[in-house]
């Protein structure tokens, strides 16, 4: 169970690596919206999910502790895409034009 | 009966949340998720006409969604990887704003639809607007799979007409 625990939290982190790569190099502010809207919710799933194996090895009341766990991977799921969806209205209110392959 | 439904949907979080089994905690709970049902049922479950049968199916099929757009998101995960780490990214890249109608009629699963373009591959919400959707896409492929078989399956749990 630890194990599954460590490769879920390492994926999740290789996770976030990619979507930091991508923010810094994508050229416009509505491709790095891609990479930091899909990259967060995906690795900080992963990541909670380790911490829900590593607590529920340790016994006792610590199931409740999963399920609140689960719980905010509930909110995260919601939240995040909401955010994303949010900020790029935002960016197309504020005139922000898109990238395309012929400017500069 | 909606009463009922809304004491599980507000008791079953309050014994997870508080942890503690004892008659003066769940005694706490019990009291206020019935005042709370009794005055606000109408705001959970606002379509009176839906049998029990419909709203298990109904979850049913939303926890087979779940799963399915969490294999999705992977999939998105690893092609935004993909285009982050490649080299020549800006002959990958070809983003282009995407409109379309949708044929989707309910707010939930308008809000569904959104929130799940957002968060798989290539592709995210920017505007929703009555029926039009208006999309971002970080490359042609897919921008060429709007709206595909997501908003077919969310039809099929959310829009079935009784």
């Amino acid at each position: 169970m630890e194990i599954l625990a460590y490769i879920l939290i390492s994926t999740g982190l290789i996770f976030f690596l990619g979507t930091t790569i991508g923010l810094l190099r994508f050229p416009d502010f509505y491709s790095r919206m891609h990479a930091a809207g899909k990259g967060d919710t995906l690795s900080t799933v992963l990541i909670l999910l380790g911490c829900i194996c590593i607590v529920s090895t340790q016994g006792g009341m610590n199931w409740l502790l999963g399920l609140k766990i689960l719980l905010i991977i509930n909110f995260i799921f919601i939240g995040s895409p909401t955010a994303t969806h949010a900020m790029m209205d935002a960016g197309k209110k504020a005139g922000a034009e898109p990238w395309r392959k012929d400017s500069k | 009966m909606k009463y009922l439904y809304s004491f599980i949907v507000l008791f079953a979080p309050w014994l997870v949340l508080s942890g503690k089994f004892d008659p003066l905690h769940v005694g706490m709970g019990i009291v206020c998720s019935l005042l709370v049902a009794y005055w606000s049922a109408d705001l959970l479950f606002p379509d009176r006409e839906a049998t029990l049968a419909d709203r298990l199916r109904q979850l049913a099929g939303f926890i087979g969604y779940i799963g399915w757009l969490f294999w999705e998101i992977i999939l998105a995960n690893l092609h935004v990887f993909r285009v982050a780490l490649s080299p020549r990214m800006n002959e990958l890249l070809a983003p282009s704003l995407v409109e379309f109608d949708t044929k989707l009629e309910k707010e939930l699963s308008k809000f569904i639809l959104a929130n799940s373009i957002t968060l798989t591959p290539g592709t995210v919400t920017v505007r929703v607007n009555g029926n039009k959707f208006l999309i971002h896409a970080l490359t042609k492929k897919a921008a060429d799979g709007l709206p595909g078989a997501m908003e077919t399956r969310i039809a099929n749990i959310f829009e079935i007409t009784r």
